[in-house]
């Protein structure tokens, strides 16, 4: 990691990943809302396959959260 | 009697006299539409402008009295009453302040960034139902209109840091920006929650679905919004990009004059949008005792929910201590998030468990409320679980390091 | 814009104006919820990633590109010859005009398609699996420091 000068403090690459996650977790967002909007005229099969799209994604982040990707900022 | 008539609905009458005044006057059709588009949007961009004298008054007050002090009030030489004037005093100040550019800033970006911010924090209003029939523009969108306005608010406030060529305001940019993107997240999910009962981004909608508020069938829900809109205003205990004592004004330390009353202003509007925002999807809008027989009464009830929040959102500011960015970013990614999905699959699962008619509206009303309390139990349960087995582990550690000594 | 600015952040800032202008289009062609999707996740997503990466690469007291592509010329002139080729296709070819009356509902449609199993239920997963391959990634990328 290349330093920015000599009273600047390193660029952590931690801001990346935020980011990345917070991506991740906006397309996601983006999916659900479609179908937040048709929920009322939806079968219960919908919400099953929901479930297990937020499901999936929530494995990623307690992933992310286990493998410390989330620590120092 | 037709004067009671006219004032019971208030804000509509006025727009139909105004539109009826201008047809009467003979232009064509198409003029009259633009007029009294170009006019109500003037008023929509001013009011907000010109309410937060009242506001940024408000707000002192209560800072003061949680501070145990007076705050603005007549004891001055242009107080006013109540110190009423003292904010326009500050607004003249900041306005003859001279408007300072930093020699190595890049000019463009560090100009644009404050019209950016308050563009931004203007085009929320449109959006904001302010009675029954008031609202700039009913557009099917609603709060997901609001909710990517955001992410401007996020470019503007990069640009600011940047522009101004100094590390600590880009430092502060950077921190700033990664709040606002981890708390974008569990708002979302959020709102997501109030769409699923709702069946609609329109604002009026929302509203409209509301019998019972949102806030007392899914009270978790509303927390989370909260918890998750206050750093997106800065303010504290998240307001680390702005932390008045600390950072010197994070990353509009190189701004003056106009062009920081622009950040300021933005900010406040945006704190105000965001109350209102929270009274629309949670408290019910304009709704309220008597708004079927004198809709101009919406108005006033919302504002009143508008006042509560604001004193909720100062007393949070102004009696908690600041966090760090790492407790901040650790509790949007650990704990809001996780919350918020696990929110949505309970929300999703119930709203279907008890279908939604007519009949059955309280009851359905009862079963979110109830699983939202259980959900919210569980959590507190968990976190008292992961508390007690975190302190045992301190103390283990403890009584193995004192006993060797 | 955003291919000829020597400073690299001037850049990244065009860019997202583009993103903005694409999200205009999407208004113009009657789909706003597109045009929203747009500014949530290329602005607030996207654009942060990219200009979160200059920044990981970049000095940025310094950040004008020393500009080492000599043949940029050459470049140009693809990029005419392309943009001609395409227009005289789009505006020789005879497209069968629908006039396309946008359905009201769309978006509630959309909802019932992503979770038809007839319709886009599968992709719908698969687009999980796929941003929690990019989650993954996240974290190889802050373990490989």
């Amino acid at each position: 990691m290349q330093t920015h000068g000599e009273t600047w403090v390193q660029f952590k690459a931690q801001y990346y990943v935020f980011a990345i996650a917070f991506v991740v977790f906006d397309v996601e967002a983006a999916f659900l809302l479609p179908w937040a909007l048709a929920y009322n005229t939806l079968e219960f099969y919908a919400v099953v396959e929901a479930i297990i799209f937020i499901l999936i994604l929530l494995g990623g982040l307690l992933y992310l959260w286990r493998k410390g990707a989330l620590k120092w900022m | 009697m037709e004067f009671l008539e006219f004032v019971k609905d208030l804000f509509v009458n006025i727009g139909m006299w105004f539109q009826g005044f201008l047809v009467g006057t003979g232009l064509p059709d198409v003029w009259v539409h633009v007029i009294s588009l170009t006019v109500g949007a003037f008023v929509l961009a001013f009011v907000p402008v010109f309410s937060l004298f009242f506001l940024v008054w408000y707000e002192r007050k209560i800072v003061s009295r949680i501070a145990d002090r007076l705050g603005p009030n007549n004891s001055g030489a242009y107080g006013g009453p109540y110190g009423l004037f003292q904010i326009i005093g500050d607004a003249i100040k900041m306005f003859t302040k001279e408007d300072v550019v930093p020699a190595a800033a890049d000019r463009w970006v560090f100009n644009i960034a404050p019209m950016l911010i308050f563009a931004i924090a203007v085009l929320i209003w449109p959006v904001i139902p302010l009675g029954k029939g008031v609202i700039g523009a009913d557009i099917s969108l609603g709060i997901f209109y609001i909710l990517s306005l955001g992410s401007g608010g996020m470019v503007a406030m990069l640009m600011a840091g940047w522009g101004s060529n100094n590390k600590y305001a880009l430092l502060a940019a950077l921190r700033g920006i990664a709040t606002l993107v981890s708390y974008e997240i569990p708002q979302v999910l959020a709102v997501i929650a109030v769409v699923m009962v709702t069946g609609s981004f329109s604002m009026q909608d929302i509203i409209a679905s509301q019998e019972i508020p949102f806030l007392f069938t899914l009270p978790l829900t509303a927390l989370l919004f909260f918890s998750a809109a206050l750093p997106e205003l800065g303010r504290r205990p998240f307001d680390l990009v702005e932390a008045d004592s600390e950072i010197v004004a994070g990353y509009f330390i190189e701004y003056s004059g106009m062009k920081f009353g622009m950040f300021y202003l933005a900010e406040f509007m945006n704190q105000t949008a965001m109350s209102i925002i929270f009274a629309t999807l949670f408290l019910g809008g304009w709704r309220g005792p008597w708004v079927e027989q004198i809709p101009a009464l919406g108005t006033l009830w919302l504002v009143l929910k508008m006042f509560f929040v604001m004193l909720v959102i100062q007393f949070f500011q102004y009696t908690l201590p600041r966090l760090r960015i790492d407790q901040i970013l650790g509790f949007s990614w650990k704990f809001l998030t996780p919350l918020a999905l696990v929110n949505v699959c309970v929300v999703a699962l119930v709203g279907k468990a008890v279908p939604y008619n007519a009949e059955n509206l309280w009851i359905r009303a009862g079963a979110f409320l109830g699983t939202n309390v259980l959900l919210a139990l569980v959590v507190l349960g968990v976190l008292a679980v992961a508390g007690r087995l975190a302190r045992q582990r301190v103390e283990a550690r403890l009584e193995e390091e004192a006993t060797p000594a | 814009m955003v291919v000829t600015r020597r400073n690299v952040f001037h850049a990244a800032l065009f860019l997202i104006l583009s993103f903005f202008g694409v999200a205009g289009l999407y208004v113009l062609l009657e789909a706003p919820f597109l045009a929203a999707v747009q500014l949530f996740i290329y602005v607030g997503g996207i654009a942060i990633l990219i200009i979160f990466a200059i920044m990981l690469t970049r000095d940025m007291m310094n950040p004008n590109v020393t500009g080492a592509n000599r043949q940029w010329w050459l470049a140009a002139l693809v990029a005419v010859a392309l943009c001609a080729v395409l227009g005289w296709t789009v505006l020789n070819h005879n497209w069968p005009a629908t006039p396309g009356d946008v359905p009201p509902e769309s978006i509630v449609n959309l909802g019932k398609a992503l979770v038809d199993p007839a319709g886009l239920a599968l992709p719908f997963e698969v687009a999980s699996v796929l941003l929690l391959v990019a989650l993954i990634g996240a974290v190889t990328i802050a373990r490989e420091r």
